[in-house]
């Protein structure tokens, strides 16, 4: 063959893609997990491309169906032009002269087809947009046994439309797809996958869930936890933004109560949770050493910081190429990543003082700040309610600090003393503590309070 | 414990109070850049607040916060503020700094630590030069004096050297990633510790101001103005200078901060030593000062007549002449 080609012009070297080579490489890089959240996403940019007001996502839905024989996904959305398919959303890579909905999360052009590949090997998409209809299957078996350089799909027999006027309801998107790879077969059966793909998605699209859009996975619709923030008159949070052309980021940091799995940072982009309850040096906590802050420790546990990045261009977005985190080497996100440090310092201010407060031997009746901070924590309010208050804030965290009553340790005497252990451990079980300084504690509170 | 307060009585320390007189005169020239009153002043006063009082009887500022870790013993510094403008905040400066809006206002922030470099200064100097508005001015202290090996060496351990105790110490308190690689293999001596000091603390501002003016159109530049050096017992390097952007540079140039001669915009140090000196001889060389020759010897005498004829010894009155402005009187007094 190489003889052929050098008779063909011997100053050419043959580098032509292979489909099996293609789809090999497409697929090793992503997880049956992400492949859906692909599809996922492209379904909310459809959503957000048709709504009059993308803050209010009510009556738009998407269902997602999985089992053994195939998976689906179907949604209201603007659905996909003809002209659209024909030119632009089956090529591998984005084309450069293709106009993106205004702020997408589906922008790389190779989500749509690597899922598919990833899923399994016959893809079957039915499209209803405003002005054109289509159906399109995918026999991706034999599609890579065609050679030459055929990288064509086609519209099935008889079912394209174009030039005509769709009825708003009916428009939308399924694709259906069936022969699974072995990887979804063994997938879909298993009900933890499914548990978390359901968690995952709920999660990924928490803004999107809470302004309405409802995510059905095999018949159960998804429900999103409220990202919440304290913000009344004793505490407020810090907030920052910074508003450019056509993009913008807004930054909110300062306590919650809930669970303290939950805190840490969350990243937003366009509304698509990128990184959640994040505790680690990709956003703020390095290490006292590193560049950041302390790492995160129980301590902090109460800490809950936001940032939602926007841009009509989602190119322009921080994100890694796989929706997966940040990407760290962003000029944009190292600058934003800096405010959330410098942010993060501000809330640790009130949360040292609050552990410094509750040191042992400080009375839980002096502990003013943490007493005045466990009833700010008793009603939170929701993220987005206090983004649209974030008139009223400014880049500082308030709280109470002249609340702040610690232990004033000249005022404090240590008592040391040794008893037997048998002695030690009878007491132990009646009073019911588990360390010695407990127990010695208690012990001198029983005599102060019945001989003083 | 006892702090270091409560130790050593911060205005007998000629040296340090020699520094404070030479920033205080810097400082003055901002004047071309804003009102001195609308500048602020955080600091970390202690019960003395030597600086506090300098900059608001002689600059005239009425803004001033001082940073106080002790808590406990508030009564105390409330008690010692000499003056009600003077706000105590109460904390570490790394959560304190972040919460006091640099960017709100310009600042003279001036982070005196005792102690040697430490990891959370490093996030105090990434706070000021991520936030600080243009024109504000930053300083900060640290102690640079060698280690000694601990006296009480454990025999059961295989003992180590003085070279490697000094680089443990360091690498406990800053991290492997911080300390600079040619520094790895080097004996930190008083001179050694001051320049990985010096070299570590222009790499963090460095660092946050490229990340700062990533993205920002309206690029800021700092420009080193002070790197002193002096010793009152321990060694104690002072570096700081002014973070201005493009509109200020003019003004910044006009301020002409190279005419004092104690500015230093380099890794070379000034040096400032008080020399002991009683107050007759302090008043007679006073009398010969400015001295028109500039100090210049001829023959192993002065130039200047006067100072020839003052019985101390010629490297103390050299000394003398560079910082006679800026000379404490000490005297025990019954008020």
């Amino acid at each position: 063959m190489s003889e052929g080609i050098a008779k063909e012009d011997p100053t050419k070297v043959k580098a032509d893609p292979s489909k099996n080579f293609f789809i090999s490489m497409l697929v090793k890089d992503i997880t049956l997990r992400d492949a859906i959240g692909d599809l996922v996403d492209n379904a909310v940019d459809a959503i957000k491309a048709k709504a009059t007001n993308p803050e209010l996502l009510n009556g738009y839905h998407i269902e997602i169906k999985l089992d053994p024989n195939g998976f689906s996904i179907k949604d209201n959305g603007y659905g996909m032009e003809a002209e659209v398919a024909r030119k632009y959303a089956f090529n591998f890579g984005k084309s450069d002269e293709r106009q993106l909905t205004k702020k997408s999360i589906g922008q790389f052009g190779i989500g749509m087809k690597r899922a598919f590949f990833k899923l399994g090997s016959n893809i079957h998409i039915k499209s209803v947009a405003p002005t054109s209809e289509f159906q399109l299957t995918i026999d991706v078996n034999k599609w890579q046994k065609e050679t030459g350089n055929n990288w064509q799909f086609e519209f099935d027999n008889n079912t394209l439309r174009e030039n005509i006027t769709n009825e708003e309801q009916s428009l939308g998107l399924e694709i259906t797809i069936t022969q699974l790879s072995d990887d979804s077969k063994t997938s879909f059966v298993d009900k933890t996958f499914i548990d978390r793909l359901q968690k995952e998605i709920a999660l990924e699209h928490m803004l999107n869930i809470n302004k309405g859009l409802i995510i059905d996975v095999n018949g159960a619709d998804l429900t999103a936890n409220q990202i919440t923030l304290v913000n009344d008159d004793l505490i407020k949070p810090t907030y920052w933004e910074k508003t450019g052309d056509g993009e913008s980021v807004k930054i909110l940091a300062g306590i919650s109560a809930k669970d303290g799995d939950d805190g840490g940072w969350y990243i937003f982009c366009n509304d698509r949770l990128i990184v959640a309850k994040d505790q680690t040096s990709e956003t703020v906590w390095t290490g006292a050493k590193g560049d950041g802050v302390p790492k995160y420790h129980a301590q902090y546990h109460r800490f809950r910081g936001y940032a939602f990045f926007e841009a009509n261009d989602s190119s322009k977005l921080p994100w890694n190429t796989t929706k997966t985190g940040m990407d760290m080497d962003s000029p944009y996100y190292k600058e934003v990543r800096q405010r959330m440090i410098t942010m993060s310092r501000q809330v640790m201010g009130l949360l040292d003082k609050l552990k410094e407060e509750k040191e042992k031997g400080n009375p839980q009746d002096s502990q003013n700040l943490n007493k005045a901070v466990e009833k700010s924590l008793n009603s939170p309010k929701p993220v987005l309610e206090v983004l649209k208050e974030s008139r009223t804030l400014n880049n500082s965290f308030h709280f109470p600090t002249a609340l702040f009553n610690p232990l004033k340790k000249s005022n404090s005497i240590k008592i040391t003393y040794q008893v037997s252990s048998e002695r030690y451990e009878a007491v132990k079980q009646t009073i019911g503590e588990e360390n010695s300084t407990e127990v010695g504690l208690k012990t001198f509170d029983y005599y102060y309070n019945n001989e003083i | 414990m006892s702090s270091s307060f409560e130790k050593i009585n911060y205005s007998l320390r000629p040296n340090k109070s020699i520094e404070r007189k030479m920033m205080c005169e810097a400082f003055s020239r901002l004047a071309l850049l804003d009102q001195l009153s609308n500048y602020r002043y955080i600091g970390m006063g202690s019960a003395y607040f030597a600086d506090f009082t300098l900059f608001h009887k002689v600059l005239g500022i009425t803004d001033l916060i001082s940073i106080e870790k002790e808590e406990a013993k508030k009564s105390r510094f409330e008690f010692n503020k000499p003056y009600s403008c003077i706000e105590m905040k109460y904390g570490n400066s790394s959560t304190i700094l972040p919460n006091l809006g640099l960017d709100t206002k310009k600042n003279i922030v001036w982070l005196d630590y005792d102690d040697r470099i430490t990891d959370f200064m490093f996030a105090d100097i990434n706070t000021f030069f991520a936030n600080a508005s243009p024109g504000s001015l930053f300083l900060l202290s640290v102690n640079v004096e060698e280690e000694y090996l601990p006296q009480k060496q454990d025999s059961e351990f295989k003992t180590i050297t003085l070279k490697e105790h000094r680089l443990n110490q360091i690498l406990q308190r800053v991290g492997k990633e911080k300390l600079p690689n040619e520094f790895m293999d080097i004996n930190f001596n008083t001179k050694n510790t001051t320049a990985v000091t010096y070299e570590m603390i222009k790499r963090q501002i460095d660092t946050t101001l490229l990340t700062r003016n990533l993205s920002t159109e309206d690029k800021l530049v700092y420009k080193q103005l002070f790197n002193f050096i002096y010793s009152d017992n321990a060694t104690i390097l002072t570096v700081g200078g002014i973070i201005h952007d493009d509109n200020q540079a003019e003004k910044v140039n006009e301020m002409a901060f190279s005419n004092l001669e104690f500015i230093r915009d380099t890794s070379d140090f000034y040096k400032i030593s008080a020399p002991n000196l009683t107050f007759r001889e302090i008043k007679a060389l006073d009398k010969a000062l400015p001295d028109k020759y500039n100090a210049e010897v001829e023959g192993g005498k002065f130039k200047n007549k006067t100072l020839q004829e003052i019985p101390v010894i010629l490297s103390d009155v050299r000394s003398y002449t560079k910082v006679y402005r800026y000379y404490p009187n000490f005297a025990e007094a019954l008020i």
